[in-house]
């Protein structure tokens, strides 16, 4: 009787657990659902208080992300948010546009990557007119309203693409041909300012000057494949492909790269390339391409930030950060390959 | 508390017990589905709920265009109805635009929804500045502005779809997720409501079985108290309520039945007795009276001549013969009238008397009879013809024929609960032997000159007749040295015990 008793209580007792168990495991699953379903990402989400938008021309592009990458984590300890606006495959808007939508939307501020594009210009100026500060990155509109610019000196990056030609030059007193291949629209812009420096460099050093001929090719922005078919054609010239192409555009190396190996023209056309991706990083490994211009993403984020916080505090800032940037050569390219490309590889 | 709980339990009607098992596991099923329910409906609502951004936004967009519809309307024709209807709708876009977020979060669909109402702020002021432009006939600025608007418009617009789509994923993956997680929830509830049913009949089962087993209990028991077995108990049941009642009234059932049954029995075994003593004394008695018969032939006609025989003695002054007669006829109507009833011993010993007269007359006053009686003894009844075979007997084999006189002493003595009657004579007394034999009953045998009553028949009788058996004793010292009877009656008054016996 007594026993009985007592197996009765224990199965009441362990029917309980179960379900208090069970009431437990669904109650948790609940929450877990309803995290995922995202219906209380309000009380989820950190909250700033300023709201920035940084506005580039390749939302793809690998050298972009990392830039946007180091902004956030920037903007966030300024209490910020950055807002990642910029063209993509199925986007129609330009960057006038972009502009266009942060103003009206009344941004605290805007990071622009300057495109040259017409007008482009008149609207740094009318959000500077409306008390909001922008800060032009990479590529500068000197002229324009903008608080300040983050990025290299074109003059310096000139003169450094220079000496880095110069060290890869053939030993040849044929003519050399140096091709560069140009995203900006505006004759004062960085990238021209970028040709005109090594031009100059080419022009002024001695035992080049007679026989290297510079040439830009500009790449109109906005059209898809563009580059892909200006690198066919240059290959398929009559002239044959130049001795040196300098890239100022991830694309436009990959582009490059596989138009040398497609035609054959490995160790007969150097290729300088733009920024770190993993198929330039292996070539530059291999010897396959000549080097790649590494632009400090970490400091480019930062200034960048920085600046427009500064600006909005106090009203003004430097007009003008600089950048550090490098070479990635065959000797330091593993450097890259094992920091910094495995803290940005997702 | 605890035993208090569950003494209260015990205690409970069987009928409330029920009813509280029934309604607990009621309770605890409803209680269960209650909570099913609530969690399914919630995750119901939830599903429901999912795609109301999409339906607001939807909203948003048609409102949106209403504006720019009116406002295009105004300024094209410029009517006041739709002046009237852009300001309405207007109001109405600001009114939902309200439920936009508007604080800066690092989530997609939230800065996207601040800048969709920035933008519309910024879109309403172009608007409204459009609108008083062609209100103010400045047909350059309306233009501009309407341009301008127009291109806000298409931001605006890209916004939510944008929005629209992302929340739509967003949404559709939110969607499936809870669809598996109603699915989770459906087996979790069976699996909780499985339990709860195991539990709810196990313990619905162990308590009825506590309730019905005192039951089986008690219809065995019954059947072996039914069968005759009154040494069975049904388990005492702890529980105060009807079956507790039941079983312990049935077990004082059962005792009181064992009693009943041991006495009725007890009283049949002496009712037994009692016909089987009646029988035998009937038996003695109808022998005693077949031997009466025997020796009266036409007694009535004897004491009628005997009478006769009295009246003509006192006629001749014959007063010795009178007397004489008158005692035998007195002594034979005794024999007659009393063969059949009780007497007291006071008659007893008149007829003793009588005999002794008749006797003396008969062989010459040899018989000296001396007596002793005590008063208070004289009225208790005895089987009558049990003293004066006695006699007879101590005259017949006692004093008969000795050298020397005859005494017989007759003496009745009133003891506390018995009469002691004692007929001592001096004759030839008995040897140890025949002392034996008589004391032990058994009849002797010769019985020439009795009145035919022997002395084992009147012993069998007195015995009978008190259901006593200590009530004979013969005493002798010896050859030549008398015998003496005695008898221990139990006094029993008037009243007779089976003085009904002979009627018949």
């Amino acid at each position: 009787m007594d026993k009985r008793k007592k197996s009765l209580l224990l199965l009441v007792l362990a029917g309980l657990l179960v379900i208090v168990f069970l009431t437990g495991l669904t109650s948790s699953f609940y929450g877990y659902v309803l995290k995922k379903t995202g219906l209380e990402h309000s009380e989820k989400n950190s909250v700033y208080k300023y709201h920035y938008v940084m506005i580039i021309d390749n939302l793809d592009s690998q050298f972009w992300n990392d830039v946007y990458e180091s902004v956030r984590e920037e903007a966030a300890l300024h209490d910020a948010y950055v807002e990642l606006k910029g063209k993509d495959q199925s986007s129609e808007y330009t960057t006038v546009d972009f502009m266009d939508m942060s103003i009206a939307a009344k941004v605290d501020g805007i990071l622009l990557e300057f495109t040259g594009e017409t007008r482009l210009e008149e609207r740094i100026n009318e959000a500077t007119a409306k008390g909001i500060p922008v800060v032009t990155i990479l590529n500068d509109a000197p002229t324009s309203g903008r608080k300040s610019y983050v990025g290299i000196n074109s003059y310096q990056l000139g003169q450094e693409y220079g000496n880095q030609i110069l060290k890869i030059l053939p030993k040849e007193t044929r003519k050399i041909r140096v091709l560069m291949f140009l995203h900006d629209n505006s004759s004062d812009s960085s990238q021209s300012q970028i040709f005109n420096q090594i031009n100059n460099r080419m022009v002024t050093s001695g035992e080049t000057s007679n026989h290297i001929e510079v040439e830009e090719v500009k790449v109109p922005s906005g059209r898809a494949f563009e580059s892909e078919e200006i690198v066919r054609n240059l290959f398929q010239n009559d002239l044959g492909p130049p001795d040196i192409i300098i890239c100022m555009d991830e694309v436009d190396t990959e582009a490059v790269y596989q138009a040398v190996i497609d035609y054959n023209c490995v160790g007969r056309t150097q290729v300088i390339g733009y920024y770190k991706s993993k198929a330039t990083l292996d070539a530059v490994l291999k010897g396959t391409m000549a080097m790649s211009l590494y632009i400090d993403t970490r400091q480019m984020g930062k200034y960048s930030v920085q600046a427009l916080t500064e600006s909005i505090r106090d009203g003004r800032t430097n007009s003008f950060n600089s950048v550090d940037l490098e070479f990635v050569t065959k000797e330091n390219a593993l450097g890259f390959v094992n920091n910094q490309w495995s803290s940005h590889e997702k | 508390m605890k035993n208090k709980l569950i003494y209260m339990w015990e205690n409970l009607p069987i009928t409330r017990k029920l009813f509280l098992e029934i309604a607990a596991t009621a309770v605890v099923l409803f209680a269960s589905n209650l909570f099913i329910y609530t969690q399914i409906n919630q995750m119901v609502e939830r599903m429901n709920s999912v795609y109301m951004s999409n339906v607001n936004l939807n909203e948003l967009s048609d409102s949106l265009s209403e504006v720019q519809n009116y406002m295009y309307r105004y300024l094209q024709v410029k009517d006041s109805e739709s002046l009237t209807n852009y300001y309405r709708s207007e109001q109405d876009y600001r009114k939902l635009l309200e439920g936009l977020n508007v604080s800066v979060t690092d989530n997609k669909i939230q800065i996207l929804e601040k800048n969709i109402r920035n933008m519309s702020d910024s879109y309403l002021a172009i608007t409204d500045e459009t609108v008083q432009a062609k209100r103010g006939q400045n047909v350059e600025k309306y233009k501009v502005s309407y341009e301008a608007a127009l291109k806000q418009y298409r931001f605006i617009n890209n916004d939510i779809s944008v929005l629209n789509s992302l929340q739509f994923k967003n949404n559709s993956a939110s969607y499936q997720t809870l669809q598996a997680a109603l699915q989770y929830l459906e087996v979790i509830s069976s699996v909780i409501l499985i339990i709860v049913m195991i539990i709810s009949i196990t313990v619905m089962m162990m308590i009825t079985k506590d309730m019905v087993t005192p039951l089986i209990n008690l219809a065995h028991t019954a059947k072996l108290v039914g069968q005759g077995n009154f040494n069975v108990k049904v388990p005492a049941v702890q529980a105060g309520d009807e079956l507790g009642i039941v079983t312990g009234t049935f077990n004082q059932m059962v005792e009181s039945l064992d009693e009943y049954v041991q006495k009725i029995k007890e009283s049949a075994e002496k009712e037994q007795e009692m016909k089987e003593r009646e029988l035998l004394m009937e038996n003695h008695l109808k022998e005693a009276q077949l031997k009466y018969l025997q020796s009266q032939i036409n007694p009535h006609f004897l004491f009628n001549s005997l009478n006769a025989g009295v009246q003509l003695a006192m006629m001749e002054d014959a007063e010795k013969t009178s007397v004489f007669m008158e005692k035998m006829a007195d002594f034979f109507r005794y024999n007659v009238k009393k063969g059949s009833e009780d007497a007291t011993i006071s008659e007893e010993i008149e007829t003793i008397e009588n005999y002794i007269y008749i006797l003396n007359v008969r062989f010459a006053g040899d018989i000296h009879y001396s007596s002793c009686i005590e008063e208070g003894a004289l009225n208790y009844s005895i089987p009558s013809m049990s003293l004066q075979p006695l006699v007879e007997n101590a005259v017949t084999h006692g004093i008969r024929n000795i050298e020397w006189p005859g005494k017989i002493h007759l003496s009745v003595k009133d003891r506390e609960d018995e009469i002691e009657i004692r007929i001592e004579d001096n004759g030839k007394g008995m040897n140890e032997e025949t002392l034996k034999r008589v004391q032990a009953g058994k009849p002797s045998g010769e019985r020439k000159e009795s009145t035919g009553i022997g002395i084992y028949n009147v012993v069998s009788r007195l015995r009978l007749y008190y259901n006593y058996d200590d009530i004979f004793h013969i005493l002798s010292e010896g050859e030549d040295k008398g015998t003496t009877i005695v008898l221990r009656i139990p006094k029993r008054g008037g009243g007779s015990y089976v003085s009904d016996i002979g009627s018949g």
